[in-house]
C-alpha cells in the first residue's frame, strides 16, 4: 500500500493548466504500472480523530502534521524495495509530497 | 482530455460563481474553482476521466457553491455580502445550466468592459473572471508583478460594484456601442499574447486562445453589426495560423519574409477565410475588416515576393482614415516601400513624427534600418538598428535587434 502524503500548499499555487497536466501525469504513471496497479482511493479533507478510551472526537488528523494522507494506492510488488522503486515514478513527489510504503499482511 | 480544457472550465466556473457570490467575493469563487480541480486531480487518475469532464467539473463546483450558500444562510442570513444568498436550490442549479453559462459569460464580459474601467484593467478582469488565469500568470503575460495584478483587480472591482446589478440589460443601440468596447478588449488581449507568444511561452499563446474563445462567444449575440465580430475572428485566425513559423531553430524571431510558409496552419487559415466572408455583411468597414484583409493578403501569398502589396497599401490607406495613428502610418509606409521601393519608403518615413509613436519608437528606427538593408547600406542600417535597440524596452526586442546588427556586420564584410 502506498500512502500518499500530499503537499497541499503546492496544490494551492497551481494554475488550471497545471492541474490538467498533473492529472495526465498521474494517468500516465498508472498506465506505466500496468499489472502492478491494483486499486486506490482519493480521500476527502477534512478529517476527524477519535482518541483513546475516552473516545474524544476532535477535528483534524491524529498527528500534528501539515501533511495529510490524501489518498492511497494498492500495488502488487515483489518486495518493499520493489514497491519503493515503483513509487518513485509517482507524480505527487514532484510537488513535494511524500509516500509511505506498507505491506498489507498476507494472512 | 482536450488542450486548454481546465483553463476554459476555470473561466466558466469563475464567471458563474462570481455572478452568484458577487465581485466582492471573488476569492471565494477562486477557492471553489481550486477545490474542484483538486478533487478532479485526485479522482480522475484512479477512476478514469469522466465521459463529460466539463459537466463533471460543473457539478462538483455547483455542489460546493450550494454548500457555501447554505452555510452562509445559517450564519448570517441578512448581513450576508453574497447576492445569491436568497436564491433557492433550483435557481442556483439553473445558473450552472449550459445555455445560462453562456449568457453569464457574456454578461460578465460586458461587465468587465464598463467604459469607466481602463483598458489595462479590463484585460485583467477578463483574464481573471473569464479566462481562468492566476495572478501570477496574468503578471507574466502582461509583464507586471502579480501583486500589481491583484491591486488592479481590486480597483476595477470597486469601480464596477456601483454599476453591477444583475445581467446588464442593454438596449439595441447600447449593446452595439458596448460591444465595440468588448471587441477592442478582445483585440488587445490577442495582441498582448501575439507579441510574445513563441514556442516555449505557453501562457501567451493561451491569451490568444482565450481571445478567440471570447470572440466566438460574441457571435452568439444579436448585434446591429455582427460583421465586425467576424472580421476580428478572421484577423485572429490568420495571425494564429502563422504561430508555428514565427520562430527559428534557436527560438529566434523570424521576420515574415524569412518564415517557412509551409508551416502555416492551413486549417486556421481556412477558418479565417470563413469568418472573413461572414464579415462582409457590415455596412461600414471597421479596423478589424481592414486588418483582417491585410492579414489575408499575407497568408494568401505563396512567397513574400508574391505578396499583394497593392491591396495591403489600399487597406492601410483606409485604416488611416478609420483609426489614424502614427503606428499605422508607419506600417503604411513600410507597405508602400515594398510597392514602390525602399528609397521611396525612406522619403515617406521622414514625415512621421517620432514623438507621436512614443513607446514604439524603436519600430520607426527598425523600419528605417530595414529599408537601408534593402538598399545595401549596411553600415547606416546598423547604426539605425542601434538607435532602435536603445529605444526597445524588452530584452526580447533587444535580442532581436542585436541579431539584426550582427547580420549587418556580416553583410558588410562580404560586401567589402
Amino acid at each position: 500500500m502506498l500512502l500518499l502524503f500530499d503537499n497541499e500548499d503546492a496544490y494551492k499555487q497551481m494554475s488550471p493548466e497545471d492541474y490538467q497536466e498533473e492529472i495526465e501525469a498521474h494517468g500516465k504513471w498508472i498506465e506505466e504500472l500496468g499489472g502492478h496497479f491494483d486499486t486506490g482511493e482519493a480521500l476527502e479533507f477534512p478529517s476527524k480523530t477519535v482518541r483513546g478510551e475516552e473516545k474524544i472526537v476532535t477535528d483534524g488528523p491524529f498527528l500534528e502534521t501539515k501533511e495529510l494522507v490524501g489518498g492511497f494506492y494498492i500495488i502488487n510488488a515483489e518486495s518493499l524495495e520493489h514497491a519503493a522503486e515503483l513509487a518513485k515514478g509517482c507524480p505527487t513527489l514532484r510537488l513535494g509530497g511524500n509516500i509511505e510504503i506498507r505491506e498489507v499482511m498476507a494472512m | 482530455m482536450v488542450d486548454h480544457l481546465f483553463r476554459e472550465e476555470a473561466g466558466k466556473m469563475t464567471a458563474i460563481l462570481i455572478r452568484l457570490f458577487g465581485l466582492g467575493n471573488a476569492e471565494l469563487a477562486d477557492d471553489i474553482v481550486q477545490e474542484t480541480f483538486i478533487t478532479a486531480m485526485k479522482k480522475w487518475p484512479l477512476k478514469g476521466v469522466p465521459e463529460n469532464p466539463s459537466a463533471w467539473l460543473m457539478k462538483v463546483a455547483k455542489n460546493k457553491a450550494l454548500n457555501v450558500v447554505k452555510r452562509e444562510r445559517m450564519i448570517r442570513e441578512k448581513s450576508s455580502s453574497i447576492p445569491g444568498i436568497n436564491k433557492d436550490e433550483a435557481a442556483i442549479d439553473n445558473m450552472f445550466d449550459q445555455q445560462e453559462v453562456k449568457d453569464t459569460q457574456l454578461s460578465m464580459l460586458f461587465t468587465c468592459c464598463y467604459p469607466e474601467i481602463k483598458e489595462r484593467e479590463q484585460l485583467i478582469l477578463i483574464l481573471k473572471i473569464l479566462g481562468g488565469f492566476s495572478n501570477a500568470e496574468i503578471g507574466s503575460a502582461l509583464l507586471i508583478e502579480p501583486e500589481a495584478v491583484k491591486k488592479a483587480f481590486y480597483r476595477a472591482r470597486v469601480k464596477i460594484k456601483n454599476h453591477y446589478t444583475e445581467l446588464p440589460e442593454l438596449n439595441r443601440e447600447e449593446t452595439q456601442r458596448r460591444a465595440d468596447t468588448v471587441l477592442k478588449a478582445i483585440y488587445l488581449l490577442f495582441n498582448e499574447g501575439y507579441k510574445t507568444s513563441f514556442a516555449d511561452d505557453l501562457i501567451n499563446a493561451d491569451l490568444c486562445y482565450t481571445a478567440l474563445r471570447l470572440a466566438h462567444l460574441m457571435t452568439s449575440i444579436t448585434l446591429e453589426d455582427s460583421g465586425r465580430t467576424h472580421a476580428l475572428l478572421a484577423l485572429m485566425y490568420f495571425q494564429s495560423a502563422r504561430f508555428p513559423a514565427r520562430s527559428g531553430e534557436q527560438a529566434e524571431v523570424l521576420d515574415l519574409k524569412d518564415q517557412d510558409r509551409s508551416k502555416w496552419n492551413r486549417d486556421l487559415i481556412n477558418k479565417g477565410f470563413n469568418h472573413l466572408m461572414k464579415s462582409r455583411n457590415s455596412k461600414e468597414l471597421s479596423r478589424y475588416h481592414l486588418e483582417s484583409t491585410i492579414a489575408s493578403a499575407h497568408v494568401q501569398a505563396r512567397s513574400f515576393a508574391e505578396t499583394d502589396w497593392k491591396l495591403i497599401c489600399s487597406c492601410y490607406k483606409k485604416l488611416m482614415m478609420v483609426e489614424p495613428s502614427a503606428l499605422i502610418e508607419l506600417n503604411y509606409v513600410v507597405a508602400l516601400s515594398y510597392l514602390y521601393g525602399a528609397e521611396f519608403g525612406l522619403k515617406k518615413i521622414e514625415s512621421i513624427e517620432d514623438s507621436e509613436i512614443k513607446a514604439k519608437q524603436y519600430f520607426l528606427w527598425a523600419a528605417k534600418a530595414e529599408m537601408n538593408v534593402r538598399l545595401g547600406r549596411f553600415g547606416l542600417a546598423k547604426s539605425y538598428y542601434q538607435v532602435a535597440c536603445d529605444h526597445a524596452q524588452s530584452s526580447f526586442d533587444k535580442n532581436y535587434l542585436r541579431r539584426k546588427m550582427e547580420e549587418c556586420d556580416l553583410n558588410n564584410l562580404s560586401q567589402n
